[in-house]
């Protein structure tokens, strides 16, 4: 009867500090949740695409799109879309790039506008969750 | 009569394993399966042909994904497991609160109309939460208690069900008791601290526990009450169709822990209190 009711006893402690480590952990991980997305994510810069067009007299019909130079990789422009949790992930679209004047390119018209990738401090591919610098939307 | 004896505990025995088994499989299942990949879960759950793709039992590979995700990559079920924690808790010691001095009341004390005041309490028990619900959102609407914590926690702590709990148990605390006290000049406060709380503890567990399990599992007034997903408790997001699927048991498990750990910490005087209703 005794050695059953140490064993009780025991039990009791080990899931009253399972508890204390749980809670703690939890409540850690939840406080430094900001400082540990930014250690894992990358963090990005990003604006949003312009209409417009670099040409002095257009020959086109109507207005282009322009995104910064910095986005465009090959012949696709890297951007953000959010997803349902309301992260932000990278995607990419291939466009037909018209002119460039090295800081902005034109590209042919979106029909929407969107969050292009100016710089990011870690490498990034489609798909990958991404933290946006706030100043910068 | 000793082998008839032995078959009826070998049938007893077979159907309470069998029980055991149906009860704990989804449990198990999910701790199992939160030791699965992403990617894993995802085409196990696939249910766009109308059924679950490939249901498996036990992971192919051992990842600890899941969990990492959860508590590494995705801060909102952490904030949403707090959010549980800011609703269940004070709801709990509310509710032990209010329902012990009630009890007490309806229990031992004798004031004019009290059975019938305990009989119309008694009514709003048997309400299911759904028909309270809207006229409760438009009182809330009122006295600017929408999107308010204080929606869930209040009509939680002044639940009818702890007071029918611990009246059970207050009932059996010992009249003789409580008249000594009287005649020794205790005061109802003093009796209540000194002589009902210490014998209805076990009464007082389990009602932590049961209303711990109510409100830690609300899904239906936090979705009508709150408008601001950023309050949502975990169990409105688990129970929801956009959940992450790929870390949803490693959320569920999670979720599970404090339950366990509240019924591991007052298992003894549950039973014990059980055995009295």
């Amino acid at each position: 009867m005794e050695k059953k009711k140490t064993f009780h006893q025991k039990f009791i402690r080990g899931v009253i500090a399972f508890a204390v480590v749980f809670f703690i952990l939890l409540g850690g991980l939840t406080y430094f949740s900001a400082k540990v997305d930014s250690l894992l994510y990358p963090t990005v810069t990003a604006s949003f695409s312009n209409t417009g067009t670099l040409q002095k007299q257009s020959a086109y019909e109507g207005y282009n799109t322009l995104v910064p130079s910095s986005s465009i990789h090959g012949d696709e422009v890297y951007y953000l879309v959010k997803n349902s949790q309301g992260n932000y992930i990278v995607a990419s679209q291939p466009v037909t790039i018209l002119d460039t004047n090295g800081v902005q390119t034109e590209i042919q018209r979106l029909d929407v506008g969107i969050l292009t990738i100016c710089h990011s401090n870690k490498d990034i591919k489609v798909g990958d969750q991404v933290l946006v610098k706030a100043d910068t939307i | 009569m000793k082998k008839k004896l032995q078959i009826k505990a070998i049938l007893k025995y077979t159907l309470l394993i069998i029980l055991t088994v149906i009860f704990l499989f989804p449990v198990v299942y999910m701790i199992i399966s939160s030791f699965m990949s992403g990617k894993e879960v995802i085409d196990m759950l696939d249910f766009t042909t109308g059924s679950y793709a490939s249901l498996k039992l036990f992971p192919e590979d051992f990842s600890l994904e899941q969990y990492y995700k959860v508590f590494f990559r995705n801060s909102k079920y952490l904030s949403e497991f707090w959010n549980s924690v800011i609703i269940t808790l004070p709801t709990v010691i509310g509710q032990l609160v209010v329902s012990s001095l009630a009890a007490f009341a309806f229990g031992k004390l004798k004031f004019p109309g009290r059975d019938k005041i305990f009989f119309v309490y008694m009514i709003l028990l048997i309400l299911p939460i759904q028909v309270t619900l809207v006229p409760s959102y438009f009182m809330y609407q009122k006295i600017n208690l929408l999107n308010n914590v204080m929606s869930i926690i209040l009509p939680g702590t002044f639940s009818a069900f702890g007071i029918c709990l611990l009246r059970q148990s207050v009932r059996y605390v010992s009249d003789t008791s409580i008249e000594a006290a009287r005649v020794d000049g205790a005061s109802y406060i003093r009796i209540f601290f000194q002589i009902i709380l210490p014998q209805i503890r076990g009464g007082l567990i389990s009602l932590a526990l049961l209303t711990f399990v109510d409100t830690w599992g609300v899904v239906e007034q936090p979705l009508i009450y709150f408008t601001d997903k950023a309050k949502y408790p975990l169990s409105v997001s688990l129970s929801a169709s956009t959940a992450n699927i790929d870390i949803v048991f490693a959320c569920g498990v999670m979720f599970m822990i404090p339950a366990l750990i509240i019924y591991f910490l007052g298992e003894k005087d549950v039973r014990s209190s059980f055995s009295r209703i």
